[in-house]
């Protein structure tokens, strides 16, 4: 038997206060696909960084080709082979496609000028080749998550990748997309002999793509084995040691009363006459493929962008909504899509991020009660167990799941009764969504608050919501009952009538 | 202790004078300050002279007030390269309107417009015309100057009968202490009270530090960028009556380069260019060392052309060290 492509050996990595690996062993055969999960705070990303030579590991070893690599700097494993392709790309947004697959490296012609035609004629066959339709005249910034995910992947083709680290590609990826993508990874890895490391915390799609799969565990590799022996169930007791036999809680009964009703919505391009309407108690889904308007609706609704036309009624009273402002006077809030961007102050405290869209009932004549403020975070955060050293620390510095966990506090705080969320559990581990969906079906039972959620992924739509609304370019495709539905008629109603 | 405890797990860190304090060791530019007097007065033993010490509290009060004003704006990732003119501006038209006869405390409410109005004018273009701050301030800037030149046709403008009544201001004295310290102490503790305990304070550190999540939190974010140019061209206004007062003379170049100052001042007090870090108290220190760096230069002798080759070589290094923070924390 040959060699595997990669050996890690005895890994160790200790930074200060934290010991983020144990002694891992970890290999990837040639051409295979490996999957690597775990929770957050698994050793994943350390054990991945390690791998692209980002982080010293502060023992043991680490061979490509049978070969040990004595200086593991993030050239020498670029030179190697090793290519990593984070969830946040690193791309230059304002240079075009071509340029950025061939960033550093642009051929050049006889004068030592950079041969543009070249370039765009090269990049065009690497994406060809990949079967990625993406322009390479386009500018980076014009292109969807999904296509910039693409423009990565051939970059790292294109300089002859031997190990292709995923980070949770499908976080990003609508599900056609993703389809695409396991297409190019089979190809790649059955005909050209590429290795994938493939991270996600979707258990699913790893049945579908990997050969082997490694579970870690607070620093420690719990298994690793070819994934044809394993079950989901034994996975997911592996990766958080303990059983978790229905992530999905409880729900309540939705009640008769409509909370929200959103009829004709339109947007020039982008949705065509939007109609639904929301209960108390309910949890209503929203789902399609990506660019298909699920997240353009909750952004209409919660005044986030402009509408063309249409009407919003909350509790049978019409509102212009026009800004976030007004709507979340109304009761109206959207936990964003992109929590980094959209959602959070990253370098502000948790006590911060959780009151600023309720300052107004903290304060009096315009200052703000600082006891008042310091009681009600605290309960927040022991109310929603988020877990952070105290209200004074960054949101920077928490998990995802506790961060996801900040913004719907700060909902919460702001008195929404209409929560409308986009992925709430996107990059989020397996603990921490259970925790999230609990969080979402105490808001409908005990609060009486009717709850929107867009979602690719379908289990998560499929297990907590009453009823469904499937879209397809723009307009509501169906409107489903959430117990009779299943995935594959969801996708049905996703792709055709 | 306990209650130190308690006060730092429940949250905002502990309050009243010892949350002062750690503030002040964490940003470590105290001691930097601490430093330097204490090179002073090895160099000088006079500069502890309560003269000298008047001298340099002057200082600090004239460029910490803009200063102030600036902090708000980078605050909100804004910068306000303005206010300079806007000294000069507002130095003329009181200098004109005393002459003219109006009385003390109706100049004084109409040179504080005036700032204002110009601060409007630049967040006006920033919100509504969605200019870069960095442009329509370079604009107001250019402008400003014209318009003050043109408006005092180049010369200085006298005050006239008003030149002793006025003089206070800028060159009285409260309790011993010069009345520009004692402005510059009141405006700096109602910019720090503003922005650690008011709904508006949270709302600037929110726009700076992501101005489209504060948008989706339900924030104003035109609102509040509009107050802070206002603010920062408010504080310009002060400045100016403060420099008419003292020289007792309207000059229309009063004021130029005092931006520049400005900005300097507040990066090396340790607010972030990048926006929603930092605050008043650094501020402070921040205009103490450029003023305590500036006597023990004058102290030594050291010709006024080598001191601006001194002083950028200091924005420079606080610069550096405030993005190799920003480095560290990404």
């Amino acid at each position: 038997m040959m060699a595997p492509i990669l050996e890690m050996k005895g890994i160790h990595k200790r930074f200060p206060g934290v010991y983020a690996l144990k002694d891992v062993s970890f290999s990837v055969r040639r051409g295979s696909v490996h999957g690597l999960i775990g929770e957050n705070g698994a050793g994943k990303s350390t054990l991945m960084r390690i791998l692209s030579g980002a982080h010293r590991a502060s023992e043991g070893s680490v061979a490509i080709d049978g070969a040990e690599i004595d200086n593991p700097t993030p050239e020498r494993m670029l030179e190697l082979g090793v290519a990593v392709i984070y969830q946040e790309l690193a791309q230059t947004p304002h240079l075009t496609v071509a340029e950025n697959i061939f960033l550093g490296r642009l051929p050049k012609n006889a004068l030592g000028l950079v041969n543009w035609r070249k370039a765009r004629a090269d990049a065009r066959a690497v994406l060809q080749d990949l079967n990625f339709n993406v322009n390479p005249a386009a500018r980076i910034d014009k292109l969807s998550v999904a296509q910039r995910q693409m423009v990565e992947i051939a970059k790292a083709i294109s300089r002859h990748a031997r190990i292709v680290v995923l980070d949770e590609p499908s976080a990003v990826l609508g599900d056609s997309e993703l389809v695409n993508l396991f297409a190019m990874i089979r190809r790649l890895s059955r005909e050209q002999g590429v290795s994938f490391i493939y991270i996600s915390h979707r258990l699913k799609e790893l049945y579908e793509i990997c050969d082997d799969v490694t579970v870690l565990r607070d620093g420690q590799v719990i298994s690793s084995t070819p994934i044809a022996g394993t079950t989901t169930e034994s996975l997911i007791r592996q990766m958080v040691g303990r059983e978790m036999n229905d992530i999905f809680p409880e729900r309540g009964t939705p009640r008769e009363e409509i909370r929200l009703a959103v009829s004709g919505l339109n947007r020039k391009g982008v949705l065509k006459d939007i109609s639904f309407d929301v209960r108390q108690g309910e949890i209503f889904g929203i789902c399609g493929l990506a660019g298909s308007g699920r997240t353009e609706v909750l952004r209409a609704v919660a005044g986030a962008d402009r509408i063309d036309s249409g009407e919003i009624r909350v509790d049978g009273k019409a509102l212009s909504v026009n800004s976030p402002r007004t709507a979340l006077a109304n009761g109206i809030g959207l936990l964003p899509e992109d929590r980094k961007t959209e959602g959070l102050f990253l370098d502000q405290s948790v006590a911060f991020n959780v009151t600023i869209s309720s300052l107004g009932a903290l304060a009096s004549g315009g200052f703000l009660k600082a006891g008042e403020e310091r009681a009600k975070v605290a309960e927040y955060i022991r109310q929603m167990r988020i877990k952070t050293p105290s209200g004074a620390t960054r949101v920077r510095t928490l998990s995802g799941g506790n961060q996801q966990k900040c913004g719907i506090a700060r909902q919460l705080s702001a008195g929404t009764q209409i929560l409308l969320v986009d992925e709430p559990t996107r990059g989020v581990d397996v603990a921490a969504k259970r925790e999230i969906y609990d969080l979402l079906v105490r808001l409908t039972k005990d609060m009486g608050a009717a709850v929107v959620m867009v979602s690719s992924e379908l289990p998560e739509v499929l297990g907590l919501c009453d009823r469904i609304m499937v879209m397809r370019q723009g307009e509501v495709s169906a409107i489903v009952d959430g117990k009779s539905a299943s995935e594959e008629t969801l996708m049905a109603h996703a792709v055709w009538n | 202790m306990a209650d130190m405890a308690t006060r730092q797990e429940m949250g905002l860190a502990p309050g009243g004078f010892s949350r002062i304090v750690t503030v002040l060791q964490s940003l470590g530019l105290f001691w930097v300050l601490v430093a330097l007097c204490a090179v002073a007065v090895y160099l000088s033993p006079s500069f502890f002279q309560f003269g000298n010490m008047m001298n340099v509290g002057r200082q600090v009060a004239l460029f910490g007030i803009v200063s102030i004003g600036m902090t708000f704006v980078i605050l909100t990732r804004g910068i306000d390269l303005s206010v300079g003119s806007i000294v000069g501006v507002v130095a003329v038209s009181t200098a004109m309107l005393l002459s003219a006869g109006f009385s003390i405390p109706v100049v004084m409410g109409i040179a504080l417009v005036l700032g204002m109005l110009f601060g409007a004018f630049n967040g006006a273009g920033i919100v509504l015309c969605g200019m870069p701050p960095f442009i329509m301030t370079l604009g107001t800037l250019v402008m400003g100057r014209g318009i003050a030149m043109t408006i005092a046709n180049g010369e200085p403008q006298m005050l006239g009968e008003a030149t002793d009544a006025f003089y206070f201001l800028g060159g009285g004295f409260l309790l011993g202490i010069p009345v520009p310290i004692w402005i510059f102490a009141f405006v700096a503790l109602v910019a720090f009270v503003v922005l650690r305990s008011t709904a508006f304070g949270r709302q600037v550190y929110a726009v700076g530090s992501n101005a489209e999540a504060a948008r989706l939190a339900g924030i104003r974010v035109g609102a509040v960028l509009m107050s802070v140019y206002v603010i920062s061209g408010m504080l310009a206004a002060v400045t100016a009556l403060i420099t008419v007062s003292r020289l007792t003379v309207g000059e229309p170049t009063a004021g130029s380069n005092l931006e520049l100052e400005a900005i300097a001042i507040v990066v090396i007090g340790g607010t972030s260019l990048f926006g929603g870090e930092g605050g008043v108290v650094g501020t402070v220190i921040g205009a103490a060392i450029i003023a305590v760096i500036a006597n023990i230069l004058n102290l030594l002798g050291i010709s006024p052309f080598t001191q601006q080759i001194v002083k950028g070589a200091i924005i420079i290094a606080a610069v550096m060290f405030e993005v190799y923070r920003h480095r560290q924390k990404a």
